[in-house]
C-alpha cells in the first residue's frame, strides 16, 4: 500500500547517476589525453631541440680541430705556463734568503760560508775589528730578524773566536726559518 | 556464482563504459604521463647542458681563430725553452753557461744525481717534486771572485730555462756548490689532440709569458 502512493520513480535516480559517472569518467579521460598528447608533443619539441644542439656541436667541434697543430701548441703553451707557475710556487726560496742575509752583513765583513736550504742557512762570517762584529750582533741580525718577521724561527750564534792563522774574528751564524 | 555474476553485470552494465574511461584514463596518467614528465626533464637537463657545451666550443673556436700563428710560434719556442718536453743535459749545459756568464763565474763541475729513476711508492718524494712535473737532479760546483758573485749566479738561474730550483747552496770564499733541480715535462698529443673545449689565457698566465720572455732576452 506504502508502495503504491510512492509518487517519486524509482528508476530516476539511478540514470542521473549513471549519466553524471559517464561525464566524470568522459571528462577524466579527456583530460588525461590531452595532457599525454601535449606531454609527448612538448618532449617530441624538446628532442627537436636537442637535436638541433647535437649537429651544432658536431659543426663546432670541426671548427675547433680544423687546424690540429694550432690547437696543439696553443694547448701545450697553455699546459706548459701552469705547470711553469706551479714550478714557480714551488722552488724553493734560498735565493731570496741568501740575498737577505748578504744585504745584513756590512761590507767590512767578510762572508767566508753560506749554506743552507730553505729551512736552515748557516752564516760564517770574519772581521779584523770587533766593534764591526758587535755591531753585527747587537743591532743588525735584530733589524734583520724583525724585517724578515715570522719568516725566521731563529738565529743562534754557534760559534765565535779569533782565527789564530788568519788573524781575524770568526763567527757562525744558524738562521731557521719557518718553511 | 555465475548467476551471481550475471545480476551484478545486469545491474552496472549502464556504468561499464565510464569505467572503461576512467581505467584508460589512469592508465594514460600512469603510463604515458608520468614516465614522459620524467623525460622531459632529463631532455631539459641535457638541452641545458649541451647548450654550455655549445657555447663552449663556440667560444673555444673563436679562441683559436683570433691566435695569430707567429706569435703562437713564438710562445711555443718560448715556454718549450723554459720547461722542456724531455730532459737534456746540453739545454741544462746552456742554462748554466748562461747564467754563469752573467754573473761571472765559472762551472767547475756538473753531477747528475743517482738514484730516484723509478718507484712506485708514491711515499719517496724528491725534495723538489712538483706533481707531475719530473725532474733531474744536479750538483753543480763553480769558482767565482767572491760571495757576491756566486749569489749572483743564483739569481741568474732563476731567470733561465730549462726552468730551475734551488734545493741547497753552500758558498764558500770562491767556490760555490749547488744542488738543483731541473723540470721537463713530456707533450701529451693524444691528449689534446682529444681536447675539444679551448680556454684563452688568463691574465696571470699572459703575465708569465711577458716575465719568461724577460728571461731569455
Amino acid at each position: 500500500m506504502k508502495n503504491s502512493i510512492n509518487l517519486v520513480s524509482k528508476r530516476q535516480a539511478p540514470n542521473r547517476f549513471h549519466k553524471r559517472f559517464f561525464i566524470a569518467g568522459l571528462s577524466f579521460f579527456s583530460v588525461t589525453f590531452l595532457l599525454s598528447v601535449g606531454v609527448i608533443g612538448y618532449q617530441f619539441l624538446l628532442s627537436e631541440q636537442l637535436a638541433t644542439l647535437k649537429s651544432e656541436e658536431s659543426v663546432l667541434i670541426s671548427q675547433v680541430n680544423s687546424d690540429p697543430e694550432k690547437k696543439i701548441k696553443f694547448l701545450t703553451i697553455r699546459e706548459r705556463l701552469t705547470e711553469i707557475q706551479k714550478v714557480i710556487a714551488r722552488r724553493q726560496d734560498v735565493n731570496s734568503r741568501i740575498n737577505a742575509i748578504s744585504e745584513v752583513v756590512p761590507g767590512d765583513i767578510g762572508i767566508n760560508v753560506i749554506e743552507g736550504d730553505e729551512e736552515e742557512m748557516r752564516v760564517r762570517v770574519a772581521a779584523d775589528n770587533l766593534s764591526s762584529l758587535n755591531n753585527l750582533i747587537e743591532e743588525r741580525i735584530e733589524e734583520f730578524a724583525l724585517e724578515q718577521g715570522k719568516t725566521v724561527k731563529r738565529i743562534e750564534m754557534t760559534s765565535f773566536g779569533l782565527n789564530s792563522n788568519s788573524l781575524l774574528y770568526e763567527a757562525t751564524f744558524v738562521i731557521e726559518f719557518n718553511s | 556464482m555465475d548467476r551471481q555474476i550475471r545480476k551484478y553485470y545486469r545491474r552496472h552494465k549502464k556504468d561499464l563504459a565510464s569505467l572503461a574511461l576512467v581505467f584508460a584514463g589512469i592508465i594514460m596518467f600512469f603510463w604515458i604521463i608520468l614516465p614522459q614528465i620524467g623525460e622531459v626533464s632529463d631532455t631539459r637537463s641535457n638541452i641545458s647542458t649541451q647548450e654550455q657545451t655549445n657555447a663552449d666550443l663556440y667560444e673555444s673556436s673563436q679562441t683559436l681563430t683570433a691566435l695569430n700563428p707567429q706569435q703562437l710560434d713564438v710562445d711555443f719556442e718560448l715556454v718549450m725553452g723554459i720547461l722542456p718536453a724531455q730532459k737534456s743535459v746540453g739545454r741544462i749545459f746552456e742554462a748554466l753557461t748562461l747564467a754563469s756568464g752573467r754573473s761571472n763565474v765559472e762551472i767547475g763541475s756538473l753531477n747528475v744525481q743517482v738514484g730516484n729513476v723509478y718507484s712506485t711508492d708514491q711515499s719517496v718524494v724528491q725534495r723538489g717534486a712538483v706533481d707531475g712535473v719530473p725532474l733531474l737532479n744536479m750538483l753543480v760546483r763553480v769558482t767565482g771572485s767572491g760571495t757576491q758573485d756566486l749569489t749572483e749566479f743564483a739569481n741568474m738561474l732563476y731567470e733561465t730555462g730549462p726552468i730551475v730550483g734551488i734545493n741547497s747552496v753552500g758558498i764558500s770564499g770562491s767556490e760555490g756548490r749547488y744542488d738543483l733541480d731541473f723540470y721537463f715535462k713530456p707533450i701529451n698529443e693524444k691528449a689534446f689532440e682529444a681536447q675539444t673545449i679551448v680556454t684563452p689565457l688568463t691574465s696571470q698566465q699572459r703575465e708569465l709569458l711577458t716575465t719568461l720572455d724577460s728571461w731569455i732576452r
